[in-house]
């Protein structure tokens, strides 16, 4: 096989997992997100976005607590290790479906967006198909790719949101906040509801990433993460604010696509006017980047459910799936409704915090730790890739059976 | 010779890769190309103005006509020629909604009709009585069309006919109207622009009443739409501006007076540059002081539970115009009596407008709403169930402050 036909061909900077880590939080969701928010906090909505960064940081302590146990194998991996092999098997399959469904979510994402405010009138399955093209060249090229990709991109969605908060700061009308708690700290709480599910619950995909972080690179990877959970609030908190500052409370509540709106009313002496399909572009380029990791995680962790010794087989047949999925993922926007601010977040979480969370606590008190060499992602998937060469190319041949790791 | 062989092979090959770029990028072309929503520039229809009234027969809701600019003949009006081809035209159907009405229009027209460019629109009085939200929904829906489009209610003549006037310093009319309210209040501040964001956002929480400006026709009606109408010095007639129009729940309750209108400006904030006209204190003529910057700021206080509306105006102005003798300019104590007359002329304006809102039209056009529920959310709280009837009974405390800086370029006058 070639050089890189292994699942692992590469290796990453704690700074481009950090940027991949930002820019799939910034994907969809913050163009989404500050809506519902909204709708639930009112004025306060901003505080909500606040009250989310802690959380999002205790999350991400699992996340690292685990890595920490087990440096060089992804959650998938790790399971097989904690709780036996088909017991482990049948939680994959249930991480399998969650990135299946979050990858037609996130496509669905882009298409309602690009159908409402640019394409209306280009079918739908058009828009799907040619972005999921790119997604599926993007993923078959590899992470170290996609972390490249990432880095251009999270430069340029920093610029133009910035861009943006800057051509809309003399607008901002700070009465807009006032009062502040009306209604008590309990309705910013309430508010914190879609979020844990959108996107927090959604950041586990991380945790198939730490073990491609280079080796030499690991010290930095907690510090650099935690200043990305730090940029994502900060992010959100500024959005949220220029959204209830400069449309209030009622107009941000009450368009989809909020942010959107937001960038339509730059007007600067009427000469910077009408920017707003920059914004446009900048979340086609975080929502691609956030399918493309979606994808990327899908395919790495069914290659390694299945015991696959290279992933890209799997990347078309799942586009061929994620696709009509997508379409048939929910009837309307007032479904979509109903159901990212309801139904998935109880889903999310549990595949994010809950079961996480739980193998935590099954290593601690197993007092389990894995990092030897021997049983590192790369060398274990060195030795599938050779039993895959002596087989025939066929890809259910290719099934190598392994022998879960001694307990 | 092989070298040279090897060179004509790397030729060769540069030929096949920039060839194959070629065909790579014409065949990307495909998928670049706009897909099913490529619109031709030349089949659009562009739409700088709406304008709504009734429909006079009765059967239908409403009656659109939009302002669609001819973009041969504009070419033409640049080149000089012109020829008394008109720039822009108007289609005019009936509807039972906007969307509905322009959609019949396309009986009638040979292009598309786009509005992402309508930078006005007009409100007939009749339909503003009935209502406004109505009208704006769609436009707040639509994502081709953009909610910077400035309003005002037509009186006296319809939106149709106020469309359809020539007018001689713009050539495209609605460029006129739509310039001369911004012009209104960067000199006189009568009148402000109103977008259909900010009628959005009155409709929101409900907070504070619209306030829209107002046009009407003078001159001779009969020949407003012809080329006749510009052939003459001065024209027939040409759109102008009144007072603000004020609203309750989105419909029309009263057309304020020019003293009440301006009164609105300064509460609003919305005045950028007035004059205020003063009687001379102890000799016949007048004095005019030039309003520089306005400033104002509304706070509320809770007194024995009742809410007091604070208002505090501060201005800066220039004295530009004395028709009469005996002012001393450059005295400082009489610069600050003109100050203080100033400012008591200001305050009565500003008592005039809140006078009618509370007594006569019954509207929060003022958003104190909005303001006792910024300052003081309890007290809102307890309010707010029966606010339309508290509302005539808020308290209200004006404080105004002018600071005259100067006199022009002159300090005595010659009016003896």
């Amino acid at each position: 096989m070639s050089k890189n036909a292994g699942i692992n061909n590469a290796e990453i900077t704690s700074g481009q997992c950090a940027k991949l880590y930002i820019l799939f939080a910034l994907g969809s969701s913050a163009l989404i997100l500050p809506t519902v928010v909204i709708e639930i906090a009112k004025q306060d909505a901003w505080l909500t976005m606040l009250l989310a960064g802690p959380i999002n940081y205790l999350v991400l302590m699992i996340y690292l607590a685990l890595a920490d146990r087990f440096p060089n194998l992804s959650l998938v991996q790790y399971m097989e290790k904690l709780i036996g092999k088909w017991a482990a098997k049948a939680l994959m399959l249930t991480y399998v479906l969650f990135f299946l469904v979050n990858s037609a979510l996130v496509l669905r994402n882009i298409s309602d967006f690009l159908g409402l405010s640019v394409l209306p009138i280009t079918p739908t399955w058009f828009i799907d198909a040619i972005f999921m093209l790119v997604v599926i060249y993007g993923v078959c090229l590899g992470i170290e790719t996609m972390a490249r990709t990432g880095e251009i991109l999270y430069f340029w969605s920093t610029f133009v949101i910035f861009i943006i908060l800057i051509a809309l700061l003399y607008q901002l009308d700070y009465k807009n906040f006032e009062p502040l708690l009306y209604n008590g700290i309990l309705r910013p709480i309430k508010g914190l509801y879609p979020i844990l599910g959108f996107p927090i619950g959604e950041f586990v995909f991380i945790t198939m990433i730490f073990p491609l972080v280079r080796k030499t690179d690991r010290k930095k990877l907690r510090k650099s993460l935690k200043l990305a959970t730090v940029m994502i609030t900060a992010y959100s908190v500024l959005l949220t604010l220029f959204l209830i500052g400069v449309m209030g409370v009622d107009e941000s509540s009450r368009s989809p696509f909020a942010v959107y709106d937001l960038a339509k009313n730059i007007n600067i002496e009427e000469i910077l006017v009408r920017v707003e399909i920059l914004v446009a572009m900048i979340w086609i380029g975080t929502i691609f980047m956030k399918l493309v990791l979606c994808v990327y995680v899908l395919s790495v962790s069914t290659a390694q459910l299945l015991g696959l010794s290279n992933y890209r087989p799997l990347v078309v047949p799942f586009g061929f799936v994620v696709l009509p999925l997508s379409l048939i993922i929910y009837r309307n926007i007032a479904h979509a409704r109903v159901f990212s601010a309801g139904v998935w977040t109880v889903y999310s979480v549990f595949q994010g915090y809950v079961l996480p969370l739980l193998l935590l606590i099954i290593a601690v008190i197993m007092k389990k730790r894995d990092n030897s060499e021997g049983n590192s992602f790369e060398n274990r998937y060195q030795a599938n890739e050779s039993i895959g060469d002596n087989k025939s190319g066929d890809e259910t041949d290719s099934i190598a059976t392994k022998e879960p790791a001694p307990t | 010779m092989s070298g040279r062989q090897s060179d004509g092979n790397d030729e060769l090959l540069m030929k096949i890769v920039r060839t194959s770029i070629l065909l790579w990028m014409s065949c990307i072309l495909l998928f670049l190309s706009g897909c099913w929503d490529l619109r031709y520039l030349d089949k659009l229809g562009v739409v700088l103005a709406m304008g709504i009234d009734e429909d006079l027969s009765g059967k239908q809701k409403l009656q659109l006509t939009v302002q669609v600019v001819l973009t041969q003949n504009v070419a033409a009006l640049s080149k000089g020629g012109g020829g008394g081809e008109s720039p822009v035209t108007t289609y005019t159907d009936t509807g039972d909604t906007i969307f509905e009405a322009i959609r019949k229009m396309s009986a009638k027209t040979s292009r598309r009709l786009f509005f992402s460019h309508t930078q006005m629109l007009l409100i007939s009085e009749g339909m503003s009585r009935k209502g406004i939200y109505p009208l704006l929904d769609l436009i707040e829906r639509n994502p081709d069309i953009r909610t910077n489009i400035s309003v005002a209610v037509t009186r006296g003549s319809t939106a149709k006919e106020l469309l359809q006037v020539k007018t001689q310093m713009e050539a495209i009319p609605v460029i006129q109207i739509l310039d001369m309210i911004e012009i209104n209040q960067e000199s006189y501040g009568m009148n402000y622009p109103v977008y259909v964001k900010d009628l959005i956002k009155t409709a929101g929480r409900g907070l504070m009443q619209a306030s829209v400006p107002t046009v009407r026709m003078e001159g001779d009606k009969a020949k407003s739409n012809t080329s006749d109408n510009t052939s003459t010095i001065p024209a027939g007639a040409i759109p102008a501006l009144t007072t603000m129009a004020v609203f309750r729940d989105g419909k029309l309750v009263e057309f304020l007076k020019p003293k009440e209108s301006r009164g609105l400006s300064w509460l609003q904030g919305k005045v950028k540059n007035t004059v205020v006209k003063l009687a001379c204190p102890e000799s016949e003529g007048y004095l005019i002081v030039e309003v520089s910057n306005a400033h104002n700021r509304t706070t509320v206080r809770n007194v024995k539970g009742m809410p007091v509306v604070d208002i505090t105006l501060s201005l800066i102005g220039n004295l530009q115009e004395i028709t009469c003798p005996g002012i001393d300019v450059a005295d400082e104590k009489a610069m600050d009596r003109i100050g203080m007359m100033t400012s008591e002329a200001v305050k009565q304006e500003a008592e005039a407008v809140i006078n009618i809102l509370q007594k006569k039209a019954k509207t929060d056009a003022l958003g104190w709403a909005k303001e006792i529920y910024i300052h003081q959310p309890s007290l809102w709280r307890r309010i707010v169930p029966n606010w339309e009837t508290e509302f005539p009974k808020v308290k209200h405390e004006i404080k105004c402050t002018t600071k005259i800086n100067g006199s022009g370029i002159r300090s005595r006058s010659i009016v003896k």
